[in-house]
C-alpha cells in the first residue's frame, strides 16, 4: 500500500482498515514528532506524550476527516492545536523551568546539540552538524507565532496557504510571520557564516 | 533604498514576492552593497539548511505505546455518530449527561412526541446548543468538598461551574 495517497489510506481507515492507519502513522510519526519537538523547545518527553495524543485523537476522529483536505494538513492542524494548548498549560511552564535549571551547568554534554532528541537516537537520526545545531537553537528562540509559521513553510514544506489553514490565520499574516522569522534567524546567525564576508 | 529598508525586504525578495518596482530597487542596492550581499548569502544558506534539518524519531517504547493506543481507540465505537432523530437515551449520550439533567431542562430543549415516545431532532438540538453557547458565561470557583457536583446556579445569566 506504500504508493497509495494519504487521503485514500485515510478513507480505507474510515472503512475499517486498521492497516491503512498504521501506514499513515509510520509515514508521519517522525515529521510530526520533529515538529512537536521544535515547537516545544526540544522537550522530548512532552513531545512523545503529545505525539500519542495527536494520533489517538486523529484515529478517534476519523469520521470527521473529509478527503477534500490534504491528510497532512489535517494532521498538522491537530498536532499544532495540541501543541499550543500544551504551551499554554501549566505542564509546559513546569517543564520549561525544569529545563532551564538543568541547562545551568556548563561542560561536556550540556550544549544544545547534546540535548537535542537526535543525540539520543544515534541509530535513527542523521548526524547533526554544528551549523544545524545553531539553526535549531535559533529556531527554538523565535516567538511561537513566528516559529510555527517558519517550521510549517520552510521545514515541513507546506505552502503559505496550507500553513494558514493549519494555523487558522490569513495567508498574508502567515507570510508576514514567516518573513519576520527568517529575518530574525538571519540576525541571530549572521556570525555563523563568515564565508560570506569576503564577497566584496 | 538604504540598507535597513533593504534588509526588511530581503526575505520577500528571495522568494520572489516583491512587486517589480521594489524588486528592481533591491537588485540595484545589492549590486552596490557588499554588506547586504553578505546578508543575502546568510539568508539563502538558512533557507537551504532549513530544508535539510534532520528528522527526530520517537523512542521504540513510545511507538509501541501509540500503536496500542491507536488500535484501542479504533476498537471503541465512536460516540459522535447519531442519526437525525434522537431518543432520550441517545440525547443523554449525545450531550454526555443523564436523564435527570435532561428532565430538569426539558422545558427548553426542543422535542416532539410520537407514539408516546419523546424524540429530539438532532439539528434542532445543535441549534439549541449554539444558542446556549452564546448565552453562557463561565465563572470558575474554587473546589468544594463535593467537587464532582456541578450545580446549575443561574449566576449573572449563565451557569456557575464548580471545578
Amino acid at each position: 500500500m506504500s504508493g497509495i495517497p494519504d487521503e485514500e489510506l485515510m478513507m480505507r481507515f474510515q472503512q475499517g482498515s486498521a492497516h491503512a492507519f498504521e501506514l499513515l502513522f509510520e509515514k508521519y510519526r517522525c515529521p510530526v514528532f520533529t515538529f512537536l519537538c521544535r515547537m516545544l523547545g526540544q522537550q522530548r518527553a512532552a513531545a512523545e506524550d503529545l505525539l500519542q495524543e495527536v494520533f489517538v485523537r486523529v484515529a478517534k476522529a476519523k469520521e470527521l476527516y473529509e478527503p477534500r483536505a490534504r491528510f497532512s494538513t489535517w494532521l498538522f492542524t491537530v498536532a499544532r492545536n495540541h501543541c499550543i494548548n500544551f504551551i499554554r498549560s501549566r505542564r509546559y511552564l513546569q517543564n520549561s523551568v525544569s529545563l532551564s535549571m538543568d541547562e545551568a551547568p556548563e561542560g561536556p554534554g550540556s550544549s544544545l546539540a547534546d540535548r537535542l532528541p537526535g543525540a539520543e537516537d544515534g541509530a535513527t537520526a542523521v548526524a547533526r552538524s554544528d551549523l544545524q545545531a545553531e539553526l535549531e537553537h535559533a529556531i527554538c528562540a523565535l516567538p511561537t507565532a513566528y516559529r510555527e509559521a517558519f517550521l510549517l513553510h520552510a521545514v515541513e514544506g507546506f505552502s503559505h496557504e496550507e500553513a494558514a489553514r493549519i494555523l487558522d490565520l490569513k495567508p498574508a499574516t502567515v507570510r508576514t510571520h514567516f518573513h519576520r522569522a527568517r529575518g530574525m534567524l538571519r540576525e541571530s546567525m549572521k556570525g555563523t557564516f563568515p564565508e560570506y564576508g569576503g564577497q566584496e | 533604498m538604504n540598507c535597513e529598508e533593504m534588509l526588511q525586504r530581503l526575505s520577500e525578495f528571495l522568494d520572489g514576492e516583491l512587486p517589480p518596482a521594489q524588486e528592481k530597487e533591491v537588485r540595484a542596492h545589492l549590486d552596490g552593497c557588499p554588506r547586504c550581499r553578505h546578508e543575502q548569502g546568510v539568508l539563502e544558506r538558512i533557507t537551504t539548511e532549513s530544508c535539510g534539518l534532520p528528522l527526530y524519531a520517537p523512542g521504540d517504547a513510545t511507538i509501541l505505546s501509540i500503536s496500542r493506543a491507536i488500535h484501542e481507540a479504533d476498537r471503541t465505537p465512536p460516540r459522535t455518530e447519531f442519526g437525525p432523530v434522537l431518543t432520550l437515551d441517545d440525547l443523554c449520550e449525545y450531550l454526555r449527561t443523564d436523564r435527570t439533567t435532561i428532565g430538569r431542562h426539558l422545558s427548553e430543549i426542543p422535542c416532539f412526541e410520537l407514539g408516546g415516545q419523546l424524540l429530539f431532532r438532532r439539528k434542532s438540538i445543535e441549534e439549541w446548543i449554539e444558542q446556549k453557547e452564546k448565552s453562557v458565561t463561565f465563572q470558575v470557583t474554587a473546589p468544594t468538598a463535593d467537587s464532582t457536583v456541578l450545580p446549575e446556579d443561574a449566576a449573572m445569566g449563565g451557569v456557575r461551574w464548580t471545578l
